[in-house]
């Protein structure tokens, strides 16, 4: 079953090889959208089945998208995973690999990680 | 007016005065002298004369009437008997009435012997003849007529001698009672001397004795009330002011005592020649000695060890003599159980008027507490810079940690989007040959190598909340070796456990602990190729810088640590494992993390032989962990 993934990252370069790779790797469909601002809207229309989010850009924390999303029944439910270049140790629980209730993947990832990350997540629904 | 010429006066005047009764007495007597002489030189033969011309003539009347006849011979011997008699009577006549009684005696007596020559060489008169009694009758009248008038003369004279003898005896009660009267008088002179006396310079005198021995008793404040112009007022005077003097300089010493007794500096006066002659109360205290075994003793007893003071001592005493004075120098005094103290010591010379040298007087205070709040201080101050160099080696890293986090984010992306590339690469080229597959490979290899040290930098960036709570350090020791059993690392290790009982449970955050005796046990095994033994041990408490510590061990038998490599270990990003993909940053991150628990971490190594890391942990206080 064909799996609708979100990615949200203001890195474009990493936004391109992501959707490659994992479209390479599994049976994804990855929609891209560099820009924060947008996030929102973007996931709402297209109900993705996750969301890849990264934390730390410009306009809007992922966290704080993470948080919008929940006030929207369409969006409430579709697990999020945080992408991260920095992880604060105040924000995570490490041993459950968590922020804010949510997983997350540090950057540099490997695509076979980030799969069996989201094979972990779309299981779980 | 003085007491010597007060007493002079009197004793004159006693003397004028028994001068002048004595004067007195002696005119008296004197008259009385008179008297007696004239009644030995006039009345005594007048009265003899008289009685001769008397006896004279009675007896020529009785040769007369007797039977022989009247020898011319006979008459003119009692003729100049009378004349001679006559002229001792007349020379004693003093009066005109005496002499007129001579003239008187002088003619009765011309008639009587008259009249007797008339009848010399006649034969004698019949008795009762009518011739007889002519010629009788006017003898005997003539002879009757001289010897009354000699009795006349007589009667005045005996008259005389009474009125003599009376005057005689007014004289001599006169002598009497100007006698009585002097002795009376002398006598009460004599009393009002003694009075006089006894009043001007005995009463006072036993007054100021009495004062002198009230004084004596101690009461120096007591007066004599003895008051005068004379010596004893001037000696009351100088007793007063001798008293007062007296009173002065013993209240002054008293004082002076008071004080060099009451003060906190300790006191030593020494004899110019060094022998001590005073000590206060504080020097005994604080040398404790007795008085007695300081006095007389060198003063170099006072000090602490040989060396220094004797051997300034005739330096010093110079520098003193000579008006130097030692002010505020450091030096030690020597207790009687041979403990120093630290002082601050001055010394001056102490002088007379002319300059001379009398002493050395010497000031010590106690600065044992000065020196110990010092010595703390120093203590604290090398705490304070020990703990600011901690804390700029940590703001090092802290800022090295910031630094990192800015950094990690702006490396961490393009890392992503490198292996991102690196994976479409490999997707878009399946048959790869060996100079892609190996170009791949080496990229990929480098964002890992590159991913390992931001992350390693990050944890500087990360708070240095700790999660405390007492652990055994054993227990941490175990969680640790489980860890890298499971990870397979200790195949080819002998692990020997060396745990006391008597190890006290630490104060750590279990996780950062654990991380720090992870990355000690890989460096051990790293030191010995995997392959050796691995000894980890646990100690009593041991107190390093006066806190109570855990110490555990970690110890390899690896190739040990190059002598100059010892001091860079905890330097960030110094490794000798560059090839196997150290980072640098192991041993200064755990540093890190056993010092902000309050610990230590040391590094013990010999080349050849192995390497043993010391962890110290904060040991908990008044408990154990079970």
């Amino acid at each position: 079953m064909k799996q609708y993934v979100l990615v949200v990252d203001d890195e474009k370069g990493f936004t391109f090889f992501l959707k490659k790779n994992l479209e390479a790797a599994g049976d994804y469909d990855v929609t891209i959208c560099n820009e924060a601002d947008k996030a929102l809207e973007r996931a709402r229309q297209l109900r993705p089945n996750v969301i890849l989010l990264d934390l730390m850009m410009p306009e809007i924390s992922g966290e704080q998208i993470a948080t919008a999303l929940q006030e929207y029944p369409e969006t409430k439910n579709i697990p999020v995973i945080f992408l991260t270049a920095l992880v604060k140790s105040e924000e995570t629980s490490e041993a459950a690999h968590m922020i804010g209730g949510h997983r997350f993947a540090a950057k540099p990832v490997k695509i076979d990680e980030l799969v069996a990350l989201l094979k972990q997540v779309t299981g779980s629904r | 007016m003085t007491l010597y010429r007060k007493l002079s006066l009197w004793f004159l005047g006693f003397a004028l005065l028994a001068a002048a009764i004595g004067a007195a007495w002696l005119l008296q007597a004197r008259t009385v002298q008179r008297q007696l002489n004239r009644f030995a030189n006039t009345t005594t033969p007048t009265l003899v004369a008289l009685g001769q011309v008397k006896s004279a003539a009675l007896d020529l009347v009785t040769r007369v009437l007797d039977d022989t006849p009247l020898e011319l011979a006979t008459f003119q011997e009692f003729q100049t008997r009378h004349d001679e008699w006559m002229n001792v009577y007349a020379g004693t006549a003093t009066s005109l009435e005496e002499e007129q009684l001579v003239k008187d005696i002088e003619t009765a007596g011309t008639v009587l012997y008259a009249r007797v020559r008339g009848l010399t060489g006649q034969p004698p008169l019949p008795a009762g003849s009518a011739e007889a009694a002519r010629q009788l009758t006017p003898l005997l009248r003539a002879k009757q007529q001289f010897v009354h008038q000699v009795d006349r003369a007589l009667s005045a004279e005996v008259t005389a001698l009474k009125q003599e003898r009376e005057a005689v005896n007014r004289s001599v009660t006169q002598v009497v009672q100007l006698s009585l009267a002097a002795v009376a008088a002398l006598g009460l002179l004599a009393v009002g001397c003694g009075l006089l006396i006894a009043r001007t310079i005995a009463l006072p005198v036993v007054r100021l004795a009495r004062d002198a021995a009230v004084v004596g008793s101690g009461r120096l404040d007591h007066r004599t009330a003895v008051r005068g112009r004379d010596e004893i007022g001037e000696l009351a005077e100088a007793f007063n002011r001798m008293t007062e003097n007296l009173e002065r300089t013993t209240v002054l010493k008293r004082y002076v005592d008071n004080i060099i007794s009451s003060m906190v500096d300790a006191l030593v006066v020494a004899h110019p020649d060094g022998i001590i002659q005073l000590v206060n109360r504080a020097a005994l205290q604080l040398l404790g000695y007795a008085e007695g075994e300081l006095l007389g003793q060198p003063i170099a007893v006072l000090f602490e060890g040989q060396a220094p003071v004797p051997s300034l001592l005739p330096a010093w005493w110079d520098h003193v003599r000579t008006g130097g004075a030692v002010t505020n120098e450091e030096r030690a005094y020597r207790t009687k159980t041979g403990q120093a103290i630290p002082v601050l010591f001055s010394s001056s010379a102490m002088r007379d008027e002319e300059g001379q040298v009398q002493g050395l007087v010497c000031v010590a205070l106690d600065i044992t507490r000065l020196k110990e709040a010092e010595r703390a201080l120093k203590a604290a101050y090398e705490d304070l810079k020990k703990a600011q160099q901690q804390l700029v080696q940590s703001e090092k890293l802290a800022a090295l940690g910031r630094f990192s986090a800015g950094v990690a984010h702006e490396v961490k992306n393009p890392l992503g989007v490198i292996l991102g590339g690196v994976e479409f690469l490999r997707l878009k080229f399946p048959e790869q040959d060996d100079d892609l597959k190996m170009t791949l490979g080496a990229i990929e290899e480098s964002v890992i190598r590159a991913d390992t040290i931001v992350r390693d930098l990050l944890k500087f960036a990360r708070p240095s909340a700790l999660q405390r709570e007492a652990l055994k350090a054993q227990e941490l020791v175990e969680g640790t070796l489980s860890l890298m059993t499971h990870s397979g690392s200790l195949k080819n290790v002998t692990v020997v456990r060396q745990f006391t009982p008597e190890a006290p449970a630490v104060l750590a955050d279990r996780n950062q602990v654990q991380q720090v005796l992870l990355n000690l046990m890989m460096n051990a095994l790293d030191a010995m190729n995997k392959t050796g033994q691995l000894t980890v041990s646990t100690s009593p408490v041991i107190e390093i810088d006066r806190v109570p510590m855990c110490l555990i061990k970690v110890t390899d038998t690896g190739e040990g640590i190059a002598q100059e490599n010892l001091a860079k270990l905890f330097e960030p990003f110094f490794t000798t494992k560059r090839d196997k993909k150290g980072t640098g940053l192991g041993l200064s991150v755990s540093k890190t993390i056993v010092e902000s628990h309050g610990g230590r971490l040391t590094i013990e190594s010999e080349q050849g032989k192995g390497t043993t890391v010391i962890v110290a942990l904060p040991a908990q206080t008044g408990g154990r962990a079970g």
